[in-house]
């Protein structure tokens, strides 16, 4: 019966299989990544599953639930799907956290609106791929680290800043920054060493914790999907982003979500959310802040700090793209795009010495099609000078 | 959704599994095992910390860690010490914890 299923699962990756093998990618890390999966079905499918017994089934069914989820995300990564410009710049900022190209950001489009989110099954079970290599002698040198974001928006740059909240739920995963911070903080408030102004601004981010049940019960169950887990992870990602794109992911967030001021279990209230944000970029004393910095550094060794330059210009208004001059500006790209899109348009009218009104569909194309044009000019000038330096 | 999917529950599943092709006498998985039963030794003997213990078993480590300390501080820290009646007694704790588990 177990191997009859098993041979379903098969049946299914290889149907897959069948149109994904011909998947052609612009990055040569995932032909790689693809030529290894294609060893792995090839030595899948020599295998007699009648002969296996129950810890073999269950060893296949985990290779082949990886196989599936990785083809997921590279399908919707070739060349002709990707959203290449805002990966790249995802990528400039993977750099500052993790400096050994061990990950290939990939992507999957989904035709959801709202559906931007990380998904961590591949690179948060390093198990799977140590049974990979026992099994089929397949090394991954690199991981796919998976990022959700709506199909119709995938080309929308001022929408997209939230992705590097995203890339922030990846870092605290490799790192495992919310299970040090969970921790300390219960810690913290056990020891009953906080003075009142850091149990006030405990309370007021986690106003459950005043709770003594609750206290209890978080402090000896543990787990990853608890709302004092979720709350942490969603302060560090929104502190994470904004070391890149300041608070414009905050514009984004407030409309979307209502300016939500009641925290549901996977989410803390907006309002709080964007308090904690302006309380980093404001440098305003925090507890709280300083606890998330503190620990974020011990552990990777990297500060959380300002890291993109602002871009002082006009080009956007006067309709050209800007000539971007490092990685730090690329962030700064997103702020300025924001900033013409909250301007008033006319800005744009008289600058660029156009004698008609501009509709909101026409500023949007326009200002997208600037910053991806400024985004791809710089990919094209940094790959040239590397092509010329080797 | 058919069922509910959870990571967590599939990295325990897994090093589970390891322990098991352990004990049956498999080798090759012994040094997996054995890696993140020293890293609960040098968490619970102090020599490690939060800040410290490897990531990508982290939190394995402290389920165990948090099970029975006093078991893994007396833990040789040599690794080829370990043999079958370590990973039974790892296998059979978190097993026990698995089925108490409410996620």
């Amino acid at each position: 019966m177990q191997s009859k299923l098993l041979e379903l699962h098969f049946s299914q990756l290889q149907f897959e299989w069948s149109k994904a093998k011909y998947n052609n990618y612009s990055d040569l890390r995932k032909k790689d990544y693809h030529t290894k999966l294609a060893t792995i079905i090839s030595a899948i499918e020599k295998e007699n599953f009648q002969i296996l017994n129950d810890t073999e089934i269950t060893q296949r069914f985990h290779v082949i639930d990886f196989l599936f989820k990785s083809l997921e995300f590279l399908n919707n990564s070739t060349t002709s799907t990707i959203p290449f410009e805002i990966v790249y710049v995802l990528s400039e900022a993977l750099k500052d956290w993790s400096s050994t190209d061990d990950y290939i950001i990939v992507t999957s489009l989904i035709n959801n609106i709202n559906g931007f989110s990380f998904d961590n099954s591949l690179m948060f079970n390093d198990f799977i791929y140590s049974d990979i290599e026992l099994l089929y002698d397949v090394k991954f040198e690199k991981k796919l680290v998976q990022i959700n974001l709506p199909l119709s928006l995938s080309r929308d740059y001022l929408a997209n800043v939230v992705l590097y909240h995203e890339l922030g739920h990846f870092i605290d995963r490799k790192f495992e920054i919310t299970r040090v911070i969970y921790i300390e903080i219960l810690n913290s408030v056990a020891s009953g060493k906080l003075n009142t102004n850091e149990q006030a601004e405990i309370l007021e981010y986690f106003p459950y914790l005043s709770d003594d049940k609750m206290f209890s019960w978080l402090k000896d169950n543990y787990n990853p999907f608890n709302l004092f887990s979720n709350h942490i992870a969603e302060y560090f990602c929104d502190l994470f982003a904004s070391q890149y794109i300041k608070n414009c992911s905050n514009h984004y967030l407030e409309y979307i979500t209502l300016n939500q001021k009641n925290y549901s279990i996977t989410h803390p209230s907006t309002t709080n959310r964007v308090n904690f944000v302006e309380m980093f970029l404001k440098r305003t004393p925090s507890f709280l802040v300083e606890h998330f910095e503190n620990i974020t550094y011990k552990i990777t060794g990297v500060n959380v700090e300002n890291k993109l330059a602002e871009v002082d210009s006009k080009n956007f208004e006067s309709l050209i793209p800007v000539e971007i001059q490092d990685g730090k500006e690329l962030h700064g790209l997103f702020i300025y795009g924001w900033k013409v899109w909250l301007d008033p348009w006319d800005n744009i009218k008289k600058q660029s010495n156009i004698g008609f009104d501009l509709s909101q569909v026409k500023v949007y194309e326009i200002l997208n099609n600037l910053i991806e044009k400024s985004i791809g000019n710089f990919i094209v000038k940094t790959e040239w000078k590397l092509a010329k330096s080797s | 959704m058919l069922y509910s999917h959870n990571l967590e529950d599939e990295k325990i599943n897994l090093f589970i599994l390891f322990l098991t092709k352990a004990i049956q006498g498999d080798q090759s998985y012994a040094p997996i095992v054995n890696d993140v039963i020293l890293e609960t030794h040098k968490y619970v003997a102090g020599e490690k910390n939060l800040y410290n213990i490897k990531r990508d078993s982290m939190n394995i480590i402290l389920l165990l860690a948090g099970l029975e300390a006093d078991y893994f501080k007396n833990i040789a820290d040599n690794p080829e010490q370990y043999d079958n009646k370590i990973y039974s007694k790892v296998l059979n704790l978190l097993a026990l914890q698995k089925s108490h588990m409410a996620y």
